[in-house]
């Protein structure tokens, strides 16, 4: 059972803020899931190693710059902007 | 036959003969649209340069200038994959104002094959819902019956082929959302295996089971849009050389096909109308001689929670990216923001819709210190098991039949609760978590007119032997 303090705390975490009607609509449906996912603690996984796709490699090539010809029309689809760069708002 | 309602190997075929130009062709799609999108609401946005672009592949065909394979051909794009300079919502508000700056590898490729982009579809917002009725752009209704819903994620594209608003779509499938709605709205949708097809310019939902893949009416045609848009892209690591050739070279004679049936999928919670259709297939595909065998793939019960984990983390990750610094503008109150921190809370707040909050924070929660390893590490341990599964069965068969969905489309507001929802996809997610290929055939309906679907599953990489027992019910059903 998640509570209301836990639902709320992470929220925060993943930068969303919550009425209290919905901390507690929230914290009844995470629960409800949470509860769902426990029927995995049935599956013996003690000698079993997580899942990897076989056929798929690391991809590695060399750290070069290349230039990203549409690099304008990138920084355009900001709201706020000067020159080359993207505005936001101060940190602190 | 009007002719949006023809398949694009017809249309293809009718419009190098030409029989008629790629803008009559487009001109009967939207004609179409323009009668029946209000209720359906399959787009939210159209390409207002489409008819240009008919028009000039139309002086192109004329001069007989080299032309690609879907030369005219219009195709709508879910709302999630990028058409450059085409609005991309992904069906969420904090993105209404984003144009895309690029195509999206797959839209690359459609377009040097002539394909004329029609519009972009609906969807769940960023693609998570079963219904459709998950967008912030409004539910998209089944065009089979107007009080249903459509089936999601893929909604706006499953629904834009069955009321033939265009020859084919593209759609996304992370745990169903391409077969799911093709089943709800009776079209052929195929998942591809992992790897196989670029997500380069796809929003992320959850990266290590995201595909792309095509809805159409006809497997000969999902076949010709795979054949497109697959293959390596450097832009995809995750993308795998394929050489498709030698594997088609080793496809048995369909008689000499073996078909298991998967006990857990034919029991409890199964619509009696879907069994008694599916009954019916295998019956005829025995006479075809085809061998039948029951499988087993034990785990399948625990498939559902474990994709739901994976799931949900993942899309926390993914989904940290939307802060409306990037993506376009938004309206915010700019004097409750004194820093950056408020900014993130007041815009995200403000603009995600509650399925994709409640599933952020399921995964923020899964994946923070001290859970991580009872829920994400031991998800990815059951997750091994449920591929294990596939491998052995795939020992003794070559493909598997199943149905695609437990039920047909239900009514508008139906489900009631989150997890009642996610039951819908109880038989498509392992195919994601395993990275298989699969594809869903409407092969009939139920007694309230909806469309029946059963679902094809292949080995790795074996899309061609799905293609061909896929003809061969085409032809029997």
């Amino acid at each position: 059972m998640l509570s209301k303090k836990q639902v709320e705390h992470i929220a925060y975490l993943a930068r969303l803020k919550l009425t209290e009607k919905e901390k507690e609509k929230f914290s009844k449906e995470l629960s409800q899931i949470l509860n769902f996912v426990k029927k995995l603690n049935e599956v013996d996984t003690e000698k079993v190693e997580p899942f990897v796709f076989e056929k798929i490699k690391n991809v590695l090539r060399e750290d070069k710059i290349k230039k990203y010809e549409k690099f304008k029309k990138l920084i355009d689809q900001a709201p706020e902007k000067e020159g080359n760069f993207i505005k936001i708002k101060k940190v602190f | 036959m009007n002719l949006n309602q023809l398949t694009i190997k017809e249309a293809e075929k009718r419009l190098r003969g030409k029989a008629f130009s790629c803008f009559e062709l487009l001109k009967s799609c939207l004609n179409e649209i323009k009668k029946k999108d209000k209720e359906i609401n399959a787009f939210i946005t159209l390409n207002e340069n489409a008819l240009n672009e008919a028009k000039e592949m139309d002086k192109k065909i004329l001069k007989k200038e080299k032309i690609g394979k879907l030369a005219g051909i219009p195709i709508a794009v879910k709302d999630n994959i990028l058409v450059e300079g085409l609005r991309c919502t992904a069906g969420s508000k904090i993105l209404e104002n984003y144009i895309a700056p690029f195509d999206a590898t797959v839209i690359e490729k459609l377009k040097k094959e002539g394909t004329i982009i029609i519009g972009k579809t609906n969807l769940d917002e960023f693609a998570m819902g079963s219904s459709g009725e998950y967008s912030a752009f409004g539910p998209t209704r089944n065009p089979h019956h107007l009080s249903y819903v459509a089936g999601g994620s893929s909604s706006g594209s499953a629904a834009a082929v069955a009321a033939n608003f265009c020859l084919g779509a593209l759609g996304s499938d992370t745990g169903g959302s391409i077969r799911l709605p093709s089943a709800f709205c009776g079209v052929v949708g195929l998942k591809p295996s992992y790897g196989s097809v670029s997500r380069y310019g796809l929003i992320a939902m959850a990266s290590s089971l995201d595909q792309i893949g095509p809805i159409v009416k006809t497997v000969e045609d999902a076949e010709i849009i795979f054949n497109i848009i697959k293959g390596k892209d450097e832009l995809d690591s995750t993308t795998i050389d394929l050489n498709f050739k030698t594997e088609k070279a080793n496809l048995k004679r369909i008689q000499n096909f073996k078909i298991g049936l998967p006990k857990e999928y034919f029991t409890k919670g199964l619509n009696e109308e879907i069994k008694g259709k599916i009954d019916e297939i295998i019956k005829k595909l025995e006479n075809q001689g085809i061998k039948i065998k029951e499988v087993s793939l034990p785990h399948t019960e625990y498939a559902l929670a474990c994709y739901y984990l994976i799931m949900s983390s993942e899309v926390s990750a993914n989904l940290a990216r939307y802060d409306a610094i990037r993506y376009g503008k938004v309206k915010v109150e700019e004097k409750k923001i004194k820093n950056i921190n408020d900014w993130y809370l007041e815009v995200r707040t403000k603009y995600f819709g509650e399925e994709v909050k409640r599933r952020i924070m399921l995964g923020t929660y899964t994946l923070s210190a001290g859970y991580y390893e009872a829920y994400y590490l031991k998800a990815q341990k059951v997750r091994n098991l449920i591929k294990k599964d596939f491998e052995n069965v795939f020992k003794e068969v070559d493909l598997l039949i199943t149905p695609t969905t437990p039920t047909t489309a239900f009514r508008l507001n139906e489900k009631q609760t989150p997890l009642e929802m996610y039951l819908s996809d109880i038989f498509t997610v392992a195919v994601n978590l395993a990275g298989l290929p699969a594809i869903n055939l409407p092969i009939g309906f139920a007694k309230n007119n909806l469309p029946i679907g059963c679902q094809i599953i292949g080995n790795y990489l074996k899309e061609d032997e799905i293609f061909e027992l896929g003809k061969i019910i085409e032809k029997i059903r």
